[in-house]
């Protein structure tokens, strides 16, 4: 990787978790002003935890797949750091699902509508930049996947987590 | 297994799942999966649904 793409990659890496801090911070202020909490009930709580294991065991299973692929038959298809990423995402994108099909990703006061606002630009902004990152040939590289992957696998993993929102919000009121 | 308890008592009080859900501090899909049968409350959640409603433990959450 020449310098230059590496100082780009790491600076817009900064620059973008910098963003989504800056832009989670202001949210918290925003909802705290609101007197918005975040708030679960137990049966929230209860459900968001067995999400939290069932990420982890996903995560797991995936990093000993991978590792396995590559000390026996040594298949190595990612750089490192590439492979450690999409496992995040992949737990990240696991907890996510799983908590909203059950109703136990929005807080008590939460709403749906500014979550999927966010999801859209998320989704649309990272594909358009991936797009753009195939088309330059970044991507795929002595036939590995490299870290310039980061934003077709961010507009995938939150796409899943945007398409779940609309499923479960059209399943609908299981009300009386 | 279903409550069925808890809804008639829920609409002897004519509230809606919202309206106790707000009263217990709980969301609207706890209190569907009570009545569902699909979760069983903590006794400090049964406790407060029986304050709400008005009535004994014994009279939403015993056979």
């Amino acid at each position: 990787m020449s310098e230059n793409r590496s100082a780009g990659l790491v600076l817009g890496m900064v620059v973008g978790v910098a963003a989504g801090l800056l832009l989670y911070a202001v949210y918290r202020r925003f909802a705290r002003e609101r007197g918005r909490s975040e708030e679960f009930d137990e049966r929230q709580q209860l459900l968001r935890g067995y999400a939290f294991q069932h990420a982890f065991i996903a995560m797991l299973i995936y990093s000993l797949v991978y590792l396995f692929m590559e000390l026996a038959f040594d298949l190595s298809v990612m750089e490192g750091g590439t492979a450690l990423m999409i496992g995040t995402f992949l737990g990240l994108t696991v907890f996510a699902v799983e908590s909203i099909l059950r109703d136990a990703f929005f807080a008590l006061n939460g709403r749906p509508v500014g979550y999927i606002i966010l999801l859209v630009f998320v989704v649309a902004s990272n594909a358009v930049s991936g797009i753009m990152r195939i088309k330059a040939g970044d991507v795929v590289v002595n036939g590995k996947l490299t870290s310039a992957c980061i934003n077709l696998v961010t507009a995938a993993a939150f796409l899943v987590v945007l398409i779940a929102i609309l499923v479960h919000m059209r399943r609908g009121d299981d009300s009386e | 297994m279903k409550n069925l308890k808890l809804k008639a008592a829920r609409a002897a009080k004519d509230l809606s799942q919202q309206d106790l859900a707000d009263a217990v501090g709980v969301s609207r899909q706890t209190i569907s999966a009570i009545e569902k049968g699909d979760y069983n409350p903590t006794i400090k959640l049964c406790i407060a649904i029986c304050r709400a409603l008005g009535v004994t433990l014994n009279d939403l959450f015993w056979e």
